[in-house]
C-alpha cells in the first residue's frame, strides 16, 4: 500500500502531513525542527508534478508526497478511477491542500532567487507550526 | 490498451476526438449541429465531473476509449498520473493520454465558458458548436494520429 500526500507542490503542507504519518514530527513540533523535515520547501520551481518520497510508516506503508498545482481534487477523482479501471487499490491519496494558506503561497516566488531560500524555508515552517495541529487531524481523518 | 482524450472541461474536444475515434462522428464531413449534441457528454459536464475519468466506448480494435476534464493542468495531468500509477506497477504503457486542447478554438473556448460556466445554454452551444465544426479536420487529424501510433505501437 502507499499512501501519497498531495498539494500544490508536493513539500509543505504534504510533507507535514507525510512526516507526521511516518512519526519524524508530532503535534508539538516547532518551526525550526519542521525547517528541517525532509524535501521540506525543496521545489524551486512552481511546476506540479514532482513526487517525493519520504519514507514507510508504522503499518509498512510507503509514503510520498506530490505536487498537483490547484488540482487536488481533481487528481484525487482521477487516480481513484484510475485504480478501478486497474483493479487495484494499492494507493491512497490524501488532499493537504487547504492547509497552505494564501500567504504561504505567494512566499513560494522567493523560490525563484536562491539567496532568499532560507527565507522562504523559515517564513514557510513558522507558517506551518500554526497549522500542524489541523494537519495531523486531516491525517487521522483519512487514514 | 485504454486511451485517454483529456481536455480543460471534459465536455467539448475530449468528447469529439473519442467520438471520432469510435466512429460516432464521420471523418468525411462536416457534423451537423445535432449530430454533435446527440454525443454523450458533449456539452454536459459541470465543475463535479471534472477529474472523473468517463467510460466512451471500445474501438475497432478493442481499445477502451475514454474522456477526463482535468481544467488548466495541461500535460502535467499525463505527467502526475503517470507518476502515480509508476507506483503501483512497473508497466503503465497500456494507458495513452492524449491532450486535445491543440485543436481547441478561440470560438470553443469562449462557447464553452458561456454554457459551462455561466448556464448560457442557449448562446454557449451555438459558439461552440460553431468553433467545433470550425476545428472538426484538427480532430480528425489528430484522431488518425493517434491511430497510427497504436497501430505502430509507438507507445
Amino acid at each position: 500500500m502507499r499512501v501519497i500526500f498531495i498539494d500544490q507542490l508536493g513539500c509543505y503542507a504534504a510533507v507535514v502531513a507525510a512526516c507526521l504519518r511516518i512519526g519524524i514530527c508530532s503535534e508539538k513540533s516547532k518551526w525550526q525542527q519542521i525547517a528541517y523535515l525532509p524535501y521540506f520547501a525543496f521545489q524551486n520551481t512552481m511546476l506540479p508534478g514532482e513526487i517525493y518520497h519520504i519514507g514507510k510508516d508504522s503499518e509498512g506503508y510507503e509514503v510520498y508526497t506530490l505536487g498537483v498545482g490547484n488540482a487536488g481534487v481533481l487528481i484525487k477523482a482521477s487516480c481513484a478511477d484510475l485504480q478501478k479501471l486497474r483493479e487495484s487499490s494499492k494507493i491512497m491519496i490524501i488532499d493537504t491542500s487547504n492547509h497552505n494558506p494564501f500567504m504561504l503561497r505567494l512566499f513560494w516566488h522567493l523560490a525563484r532567487w536562491n539567496i532568499l531560500r532560507r527565507w522562504r524555508i523559515i517564513i514557510a515552517a513558522r507558517i506551518l507550526e500554526k497549522k500542524v495541529a489541523q494537519i495531523n487531524k486531516t491525517v487521522n481523518n483519512r487514514m | 490498451m485504454k486511451i485517454l482524450y483529456h481536455c480543460y472541461g471534459g465536455s467539448h474536444s475530449s468528447v469529439v476526438s473519442a467520438a471520432i475515434h469510435l466512429g460516432l462522428l464521420c471523418r468525411n464531413r462536416l457534423p451537423e449541429q445535432r449530430e454533435l449534441l446527440s454525443i454523450p457528454y458533449y456539452d454536459a459536464q459541470v465543475n463535479l465531473d471534472h477529474g472523473h475519468i468517463r467510460f466512451f466506448g471500445f474501438d475497432k480494435a478493442g481499445n477502451e476509449v475514454y474522456i477526463v476534464g482535468r481544467h488548466g493542468l495541461g500535460d502535467f495531468y499525463e505527467t502526475i498520473l503517470s507518476r502515480v500509477l509508476k507506483l503501483d506497477a512497473d508497466d503503465i504503457s497500456n494507458i495513452f493520454f492524449i491532450n486535445t486542447m491543440s485543436c481547441v478554438n478561440i470560438f470553443m473556448v469562449i462557447g464553452g465558458y458561456l454554457s459551462r460556466c455561466w448556464n448560457s445554454t442557449w448562446l454557449g452551444r451555438r459558439i461552440v458548436i460553431f468553433g467545433t465544426r470550425r476545428s472538426f479536420w484538427k480532430f480528425v487529424q489528430l484522431v488518425e494520429q493517434v491511430e497510427l501510433k497504436l497501430e505502430h505501437r509507438e507507445i
